[in-house]
């Protein structure tokens, strides 16, 4: 079965890629075969914290009808059981993706062929991004403890979920549905999501079940990225109990990641985070969400880490 | 499903409706933390938002912890009568609890009170306990034979571990004064289900000869 991981959340500079990247790396290094995607169309770059400065390939190509199949525009990276595909050489307009585009992408993709597929996105919440996100229902939220990033993912959760009962149920039943929620009174304006939900099992309960039936097999992962000593460890933990609480939304903690001004040292290196800092807490940390994340999806062999893996890493590294 | 504003007092602090006064009381806390000032609610909601749902969770409160008022709202929701009686019966946890059970849950009674009534002191201890004086070897031996550690008695007695480290490792020069000495041995074996007199008599009468 493919696992596929879109890692998205609202704010830049949070530190998506970089997640991306090394979660890729860590799955890798168990042996898994591995494929990360760059989706952060406008704003490519997943390939430099991988460390591969000039990739031959890019999404574009596909798009162009340069190849012909998605797995043409597949890389090897330095890190073996690890593909990518790069956006470096997109097309310069390609941030304003067409529906029967995206549409495309989103296929091919879900017939590609490898254990796990990361699609790294890009921030904010266009339609493009929403749309790779809720390709999968394991969609991971990486966000940083600090309000700005807070706001963000609580405004991509909140078009997150609009989105959904949208796919759902239709764009004409949609509006209808919103007309009919507005008129409600509003006591809170979180609540609005809710009471669309509330609505529509009053006028049309059946729908409403298999909708909320789905919401709820839809279950995001979060990540606290950038953890400082005196941060908060809880405050995953509290923004899953908030999101369930007002959105009926599950959401699953799936770790904390330390703080290290030496992420810094590695992307200015252009060398990826884990091979070049591997017994950093930072490192460990990764690790652990990686595990979390394997366990999230009922993997049974969550741990299975291949012998030798580190050291043959560090030969190609020497290589490239 | 319900908006939250709408939701029953025990869903608004999010507790099981048998909770303990204990429990509402930290509930209400924790909730006064999450929806106060964190960063976890951070833009969620405005100024006056927050102040309506401090305010609804101010009024939950103030009435599940009132032992009245919360029999009168139960009676009032369930919408059937119960009489006083009954409805005490329902709550078996109505009864004061110590303080330092709360974490474990219902089932986990204090481990050093479960050892201690399961089995009383062992033939060690018996034996122990008999001879003329007491030192902190014995006693530390008596507390490995009924299984309990150092952190349940300090958790129990409140006197910190270091201090009965010391008390074990006869530092008794370490302790504040002899009275603290004293006090804090006879917690101390009194934990332990032993007489707390005699313990302390033993233990000092090697330090006054």
């Amino acid at each position: 079965m493919v696992h596929i991981w879109p890692i998205g959340g609202g704010k830049g500079g949070s530190g998506k890629s970089f997640l991306a990247g090394n979660l890729g790396i860590s799955l890798a290094m168990m042996g898994r075969k591995t494929l990360i995607i760059d989706a952060d169309f406008g704003a490519a770059n997943l390939h430099t914290i991988i460390g591969m400065a000039n990739p031959e390939r890019c999404l574009s190509d596909f798009l162009n009808k340069k190849v012909k199949a998605l797995e043409e525009t597949v890389l090897q990276t330095p890190v073996s059981n690890l593909s990518m595909i790069s956006g470096a050489r997109n097309n310069l307009d390609i941030a304003n993706l067409a529906y029967e585009q995206k549409a495309k992408i989103l296929r091919a993709i879900s017939r590609l062929d490898f254990e796990f597929i990361l699609i790294d996105l890009g921030a904010g919440t266009s339609f493009n991004t929403i749309d790779f996100f809720l390709i999968s229902d394991c969609g991971i939220l990486v966000t940083t403890p600090e309000p700005t990033s807070i706001e963000n993912v609580y405004r991509l959760i909140r078009s997150l979920y609009m989105r959904k009962i949208r796919q759902i149920i239709g764009n004409y039943e949609f509006k209808t549905l919103l007309a009919k929620a507005s008129l409600r009174p509003q006591q809170l304006g979180m609540d609005f999501l809710q009471q669309i939900l509330i609505v529509l099992k009053e006028t049309d309960p059946e729908k409403g079940h298999s909708l909320e039936d789905s919401l709820r097999n839809q279950q995001f992962r979060i990540v606290i990225n950038q953890c400082r000593k005196h941060d908060n460890p809880q405050l995953g933990l509290l923004i899953c109990k908030i999101v369930e609480k007002h959105l009926g939304l599950r959401l699953q903690f799936v770790g904390n990641i330390s703080f290290d001004d030496r992420v810094h040292d590695a992307i200015c290196k252009k060398i990826s985070f884990v091979s070049k800092f591997p017994y950093t807490q930072t490192a460990t940390d990764l690790q652990e969400f990686c595990g979390n994340m394997l366990l999230s999806c009922s993997e049974p062999h969550a741990f299975r880490s291949v012998p030798g893996a580190r050291r043959e890493m560090t030969v190609h590294e020497g290589a490239g | 499903m319900k908006v939250f504003l709408e939701r029953n007092h025990y869903e608004v602090l999010d507790i099981d409706s048998r909770a303990t006064p204990f429990e509402i009381r930290r509930a209400y806390k924790r909730a006064c933390q999450l929806y106060g000032d964190s960063l976890a609610t951070y833009s969620l909601f405005t100024e006056e938002e927050r102040k309506k749902i401090l305010g609804r969770i101010e009024y939950a409160f103030l009435t599940l912890i009132d032992e009245r008022k919360r029999t009168e709202y139960d009676r009032q929701t369930a919408g059937v009568e119960i009489s006083e009686k009954s409805a005490e019966n329902n709550r078996p946890a109505r009864m004061p609890i110590p303080i330092f059970a709360m974490d474990k849950g219902a089932h986990s009674a204090d481990p050093a009170e479960r050892n201690i009534a399961g089995r009383g002191p062992g033939p060690v201890s018996s034996e122990i306990l008999s001879s003329e004086t007491l030192t902190g070897k014995d006693l530390a031996r008596i507390r490995t034979e009924l299984s309990v550690s150092l952190e349940q008695i300090s958790e129990r007695t409140k006197v910190r571990i270091w201090l009965l480290q010391c008390i074990e490792d006869d530092r008794v020069d370490q302790l504040p004064s002899p009275f603290h000495l004293k006090k804090f041995l006879e917690f101390y074996a009194e934990s332990l289900g032993l007489d707390g007199k005699t313990v302390v008599e033993k233990y000092t009468k090697r330090f006054s000869s």
